[in-house]
């Protein structure tokens, strides 16, 4: 017992280290990339010079910029609220199936092991052999499809922390199962089904791959404008993009942290 | 308002295990039916049938005399309390209560009424606008009661209503459980495990096993005229004590037996102790004396006999003392005897514990 006591400090002591080494292999590029988005070179180059915030000027300013961000905040936005509709309705429906529960989970859950690239090929053939060509609804439909299983995936912790009484009971009160859902079970996870929402709108805000494949030329969302940058022209404004995607993200995981961690309604 | 219930040859089977065994069981109007077994005798299952909860694979369940067997349970006008009580945590008491009124549109003005009267039922009067959170157990299973008794249901039904409570609350709450039913004469059916609890409150006592109704009558009827030795065992202490040629075998006793061959049923308080020896006492030597509040257990061994006699000695007074020569008698004018079970040669005498 001492000889773990003793050793156990001495343990926790080398996970912090690795711990740390693991993050600040993931951070690095970060590292890397922040102090770029202040630089006054013309171009992106490792390292930065001098320090000046006009490239967020050009982000947020440059119509094309502009326009990026809004297709993809717009994208996003409507995809994130299909998947939490798909995603929310397919966790409720596995609590009231009595058999094929299995089925309808994996079925919930396979976007997630589908490769995107195959997705959004598979997209991308499909639209332009019956519509001529792809659109930002397309992106859409796809980036709901990848988002749906976090809403799914969040709600069905959630609901897994109801008790299934509670459902009976309503309806042992003399209300049916829409009235149940309704006043029963969706105000009791509604932190989850918020958590979801916002998890899939970061998911989908700086989805790359789709968006590839999917994006007419003429309405880039936000990472196909930062990947044409950067085979066009190489500017910095990438790099005040990136840092403004980052700050975004951070401030939606913090949003989300808070609501799992605040004392919730969800718990009976 | 109240309804009566005819359980008719149910049976239910799930995964593959014959849960209900054809159960047959009338409920009459107004009356407090009390479903006792021990875990896996398929009281809740019945429970949860007459509630609408389960799907029955045979026979048929009649609510004055209709089949009920393919209405759905929003539909039933049931009252049921949960285990857990199953209260909505989001909602104020007053919110939970006039839950199901909402169900049946009743206006606002209407519900307010029939909430404040079901918390004046439950004694917890003015408390509508409390948070769930903030009650104790025992105020929970009150508003739990009112909410499931607000809407005027013809059947109530109650499943363990008193495991979650502690044992002074339980007590108190098994009175409670009891003036309510009378003071609204709904028709109460409670499930649970407890053969004290489940003869104080009730008017019938179905006792259950393996998914079989083994036995229904009044809590007397059950205690003193077990069915077998199930029954016999199940509901309070027994000195067994195996019968052949009406007669308790090596026992001397003036008592009449109700059959001849079988097992002798025995409670420890219909056995007395004489001061001296008669025709129709056995002598024996005082092993085992308890003080326990209501009564003296008293376990007497007799010579010849396996397993000690187990005596009731009336409170008042010195008990008998360890060591102590005694006399037994019978104190009953006829012992019930329960048919023997096949193989019960192997344990021919015992007493069977609470």
């Amino acid at each position: 017992m001492d000889a773990l006591r003793d050793a156990l400090p001495r343990t926790r002591g080398w996970f912090t280290l690795f711990g740390a080494l693991i993050g600040l292999f993931l951070l690095a590029p970060l590292a890397a990339i922040l102090p770029l988005a202040f630089t006054t070179s013309r171009y992106l180059v490792f390292p930065p010079v001098g320090f000046t915030g006009q490239w967020f000027t050009v982000v947020l300013t440059d119509p094309a910029w502009q326009g990026s961000i809004l297709n993809s905040a717009r994208v996003a936005v409507t995809a994130a609220v299909l998947a939490t509709v798909g995603g929310t309705s397919g966790a409720l429906a596995v609590r009231r199936l009595s058999r094929g529960q299995q089925i309808l989970r994996t079925t919930m859950l396979a976007p997630m092991v589908m490769p995107p690239l195959v997705l959004a090929l598979g997209l991308y053939l499909t639209y332009k052999s019956i519509a001529g060509g792809t659109s930002l609804t397309v992106l859409t439909l796809g980036q709901a499809t990848l988002a749906m299983p976090l809403v799914f995936v969040t709600v069905a912790a959630g609901l897994a922390a109801v008790d299934p009484a509670l459902a009976r009971a309503a309806q042992s009160l003399g209300h049916r199962w829409p009235s149940v859902v309704w006043r029963i079970e969706l105000p009791l996870v509604s932190r989850s089904i918020l958590s979801g929402a916002i998890l899939a709108f970061a998911v989908c805000f700086d989805e790359a791959v789709l968006a590839l494949f999917l994006v007419p030329p003429a309405q880039q969302t936000l990472p196909v404008k930062i990947w044409t940058s950067a085979s066009e022209n190489a500017s910095p404004a990438i790099a005040a993009a990136s840092a403004l995607v980052i700050c975004l993200a951070v401030t939606l995981l913090a949003v989300v942290a808070l609501l799992r961690s605040r004392p919730g309604k969800e718990k009976a | 308002m109240s309804v009566n219930v005819a359980i008719e040859n149910l049976t239910v089977d799930l995964g593959g295990h014959r849960i209900l065994d054809g159960v047959d069981l009338d409920i009459p109007a107004g009356s407090f039916v009390t479903l006792l077994g021990p875990s896996g005798s398929g009281k809740t299952t019945t429970l949860n049938v007459l509630a609408g909860f389960v799907e029955r694979s045979g026979g048929t369940v009649r609510v004055d005399g209709r089949p009920i067997d393919n209405v759905p349970a929003h539909e039933r006008n049931i009252g049921f309390l949960f285990q857990n009580y199953a209260l909505f945590p989001h909602m104020t008491v007053g919110e939970n209560i006039a839950f199901p009124l909402l169900a049946r549109k009743i206006p606002a003005a209407k519900r307010r009424e029939m909430v404040a009267d079901a918390l004046r039922l439950v004694h917890l009067p003015g408390m509508e606008s409390r948070s769930i959170r903030s009650l104790s157990g025992g105020q929970q299973q009150r508003v739990a009661l009112a909410r499931a008794l607000v809407f005027k249901p013809g059947l109530l039904l109650l499943d363990e209503p008193l495991a979650a409570l502690d044992k002074q609350l339980r007590e108190a709450m098994q009175l409670e459980l009891k003036r309510i039913q009378v003071e609204t004469g709904t028709t109460t059916v409670a499930v649970t495990h407890d053969q004290v609890e489940a003869m104080s409150m009730a008017d019938l006592v179905a006792i259950m096993d393996k998914g079989r109704l083994v036995q229904v009558g009044s809590p007397e009827e059950v205690y003193r005229c077990p069915a077998n030795l199930f029954v016999a065992t199940f509901l309070g202490e027994a000195n067994l004590l195996p019968v052949s040629g009406g007669r308790v075998t090596g026992l001397r006793h003036a008592a009449s037996t109700s059959r001849s061959e079988g097992i002798g049923v025995v409670r420890p308080e219909d056995v007395v102790i004489r001061p001296e020896a008669a025709d129709d006492t056995v002598p024996g030597r005082v092993e085992l004396s308890v003080f326990q509040g209501n009564r003296w257990r008293v376990s007497v061994r007799c010579p010849g006999r396996e397993a000690p006699v187990v005596v009731s000695v009336p409170p008042g007074g010195t008990g008998p003392r360890i060591g102590e020569e005694v006399h037994l008698a019978v104190g009953v004018r006829r012992i019930h005897v329960v048919p023997a079970p096949a193989g019960a040669a192997a344990r021919p005498e015992a007493v069977a514990a609470r």
